[in-house]
């Protein structure tokens, strides 16, 4: 039998074949998985936004009209999960000037100084820009995709990418300087 | 060439795809002008370590955690769709899927959580009415857009540990409407994850006490409501508490363990 299409796929979620979910896992769990871990820099944070993200696909997936591809729209919906966690977040800073700070959760070991640095130095990036850098260097999004994917033009699309290589240059960088937009 | 559009003929060269001719042709325009060629290569570089930045692997059984979550949903909505009159009408005559029912035909936790949220927000009726219900028809994929609400729960998820979500105490901050739509995404997302069973408020003001006064404790900080919830542990309950937006207006949320085994509630 021939490997069925996403778009066959997402149609047959809809009509409730459990046997489409195995081939979207496949197909997409560790692509969403190493987008939403960049985007978050938090593995188990990643998880939870993945699993999430094929739930809406399943309550969401009528509406996916076939104007772009699949994979650029679960990708979005990706996106969309992030962006809840990154608003609670915002929620959590906001109220921990009130609240005694939870137990930190040790990060994952990573031996590799070079990697801690690169790491870091991605997180440290606005989410906007980090989201571009990420779907450009790793999901190799055209801009045109990314515009569509980020609700912003082409042109927009290009500028902040560059913004944002500028910008981990910089956190790379051994000293330095003044950040700028 | 103007500065502006040789530095984006830089960013071009560095982002777009590897093009090793067009990138010497770059170098030897840049040639007198070694503060952007000294760009050039930082960025090329940066671009480069960026690479090297290995995708992590998931933690441990998150897929099959993720993958039995989404057949747990496929389940309750097929289930759901087979219990419409409408549906199976529609089917036995071979007819367009109706759309998801919308309001009528909500699980009854969810009913229960939106009879908490209205207890939180001192019962400002009208305020809070569940709107993300019912799908539009051009809808953006993400909560804030709509969704038909799942079924209710099967029981094939009965032998997870179990939490309760104790909420005691706190007050609504001044902006009644976001705080409950941020109450309102919490909720949410717990249902997504499959982790939700039951919520219900409670009236502490009217409750009686038996066999002794009440404690100050409850008095500080009283129980208005609990989540009942499904967690393989309680770390993940302690995790899923922690984002409750309760406890950024000054109240707590408590923890409890609830036994399971022989006896114990489906």
């Amino acid at each position: 039998m021939s490997e069925r299409t996403d778009e066959a796929l997402i149609e047959a979620l809809q009509t409730g074949d459990r046997d489409a979910v195995g081939p979207l896992f496949d197909r997409y769990y560790d692509e969403l998985f190493a987008f939403a871990d960049r985007f978050l820099g938090d593995p188990q944070a990643a998880a939870d936004v993945v699993q999430d993200t094929f739930v809406r696909v399943l309550r969401y997936g009528e509406t996916f009209s076939g104007r772009s591809s699949f994979r650029t729209w679960i990708l979005r919906v990706a996106r969309n999960a992030c962006l809840d966690v990154v608003d609670a977040r915002r929620r959590d800073r906001e109220a921990k000037a009130e609240l005694p700070p939870p137990d930190p959760s040790p990060p994952p070991e990573e031996p590799d100084p070079r990697i801690d640095r690169l790491r870091e130095a991605l997180d440290a990036l606005p989410e906007t820009r980090r989201e571009v850098l990420v779907l450009r260097r790793f999901h190799h999004l055209s801009y045109a995709e990314i515009g569509e994917h980020c609700g912003i033009s082409e042109g927009a699309a290009r500028v902040r990418a560059h913004r944002a290589l500028k910008q981990l240059r910089r956190e790379l960088s051994p000293t330095p300087e003044a950040s700028s937009e | 060439m103007s500065d502006d559009a040789l530095l984006q003929r830089i960013a071009d060269a560095v982002l777009g795809p590897p093009d090793p001719e067009r990138n010497r042709a770059l170098e030897a325009e840049l040639a007198d002008r070694p503060e952007l060629l000294d760009e050039f290569h930082q960025l090329r570089e940066a671009w480069s370590d960026l690479a090297d930045l290995p995708a992590r692997e998931p933690p441990e059984g998150a897929r099959a955690r993720a993958e039995a979550a989404v057949l747990r949903a496929l389940a309750r909505r097929t289930e759901a769709k087979g219990r419409e009159p409408g549906a199976r009408a529609a089917a036995h005559a071979g007819g367009p899927e109706p759309a998801p029912a919308v309001g009528g035909s909500r699980h009854p936790a969810l009913r229960a959580a939106a009879a908490l949220l209205l207890f939180m927000a001192g019962a400002v009726a009208g305020a809070w009415a569940w709107p993300r219900l019912g799908p539009s028809p051009d809808v953006e994929p993400g909560l804030a857009s709509g969704a038909g609400v799942p079924a209710p729960t099967t029981s094939s998820t009965a032998d997870e540990p179990r939490f309760v979500l104790l909420i005691r105490g706190g007050a609504l901050p001044g902006n009644e409407a976001a705080a409950i739509r941020e109450m309102e995404g919490w909720v949410t997302r717990i249902w997504n994850a499959d982790r939700l069973v039951w919520a219900d408020r409670f009236l502490p003001e009217r409750a009686v006490w038996v066999g002794g006064e009440r404690p100050p404790s409850d008095e500080a900080q009283p129980v208005g409501g609990f989540f009942l919830i499904r967690a393989p542990d309680r770390e993940e309950a302690v995790r899923i508490a922690r984002q409750s937006p309760h406890l950024a207006w000054g109240g707590v949320v408590e923890v409890v363990p609830v036994a399971r085994g022989p006896g114990a509630s489906p």
